[in-house]
């Protein structure tokens, strides 16, 4: 391998760590930047296994954050942003969706074989014991 | 054990098989329309947002669709899966049920241009999304992704991830006859 090819590769590899390590314009206002920030600690970064838009260095991510910085600044609340993406990605895309539905079914329902358990064991019982 | 405890015991199993079964589905659901291997027909309207037009200085307004079927491609030059779907693409647009529109993303104009002229132009227009913008306001994850949009202005339908024949005959061209 040549020195040149190997120059070329290397060139091509450090702009590929340049581009995943692009920092992100923060806004100017601080109290707007950190109610962004905190938004990216929410939100679920959509092509990456449970990681947050604040840990997540995919090329989508950046754009959501981009996405978020926007709509703070242009005046929307975080509530506001959350229901926009939410209402564009379903629920999943917050990192703690809603408890409500399904989910409150899913986790209720243990309990629910529990008290339906018990019962039947207390039935039995009684029906032995007289 | 009489009728009433026979029941009683059996009745914990029924619950069971039915909530495995239910959160099953919505499970594999969710987890598909995360990957993006499902298609959604969940009727949206379609939101509005602005791109710019490849070698144009004008903006694509989503707004503008209204009034027909139009196909929203959501592709790259670099993006394998999309040249796959490209000839049906093309198939698609000759057959004039339906117009198509792409829009690339993270892709430079000299890529598309040189995508487009290679193995041809299934676009009726095509736009440029190098923020992420448009991607963001379809709630699209990636490319390919397409989105069927009806007169009304809604998306009736999208596909995440490369378009083949039988999804096209089967599934987006019914919804263009059905509605016609």
């Amino acid at each position: 391998m040549s020195i040149r090819t190997l120059l070329a590769a290397l060139c091509i590899m450090l702009s590929t760590a340049a581009y995943a390590f692009t920092v992100d314009t923060p806004l100017n206002n601080p109290a707007q930047e950190e109610q962004a920030k905190q938004l990216f600690g929410e939100i679920r970064c959509v092509v990456c296994q449970g990681e947050s838009l604040h840990d997540s260095q995919s090329s989508l991510a950046r754009d959501m954050r981009g996405f978020i910085r926007t709509r703070i600044q242009a005046g929307d609340s975080p509530e506001q942003v959350k229901n926009t993406l939410v209402s564009r990605y379903g629920d999943n895309i917050l990192l703690s969706p809603p408890f409500a539905g399904r989910a409150f079914f899913i986790w209720g329902f243990p309990f629910v074989i529990l008290v339906v358990g018990a019962f039947l064991v207390v039935s039995v019982l009684r029906k032995k014991s007289s | 054990m009489n009728k009433r405890y026979t029941f009683i015991a059996f009745l914990p199993i029924i619950v069971v098989v039915a909530v495995i079964i239910l959160s099953w589905r919505g499970v594999v659901g969710e987890m598909q329309q995360v990957s993006g291997r499902t298609a959604t027909t969940q009727v949206k309207p379609l939101p509005s947002f602005s791109v710019p037009l490849l070698n144009k200085k004008t903006l694509w307004q989503s707004d503008a669709l209204r009034g027909r079927y139009v196909l929203i491609n959501l592709f790259a030059s670099w993006c394998l899966p999309c040249r796959a779907e490209h000839p049906l693409l093309m198939q698609l647009s000759q057959g004039k049920r339906l117009a198509v529109v792409g829009i690339a993303w993270k892709d430079t104009p000299e890529n598309i241009q040189r995508l487009l002229q290679q193995d041809g132009n299934p676009y009726e227009q095509v736009a440029i999304d190098s923020k992420g913008e448009a991607t963001i306001a379809l709630g699209a994850t990636g490319v390919p992704e397409s989105f069927l949009v009806d007169p009304a202005g809604n998306v009736i339908y999208h596909f995440a991830g490369p378009l083949d024949k039988t999804r096209i005959e089967t599934e987006i061209l019914p919804l263009v006859e059905q509605k016609k």
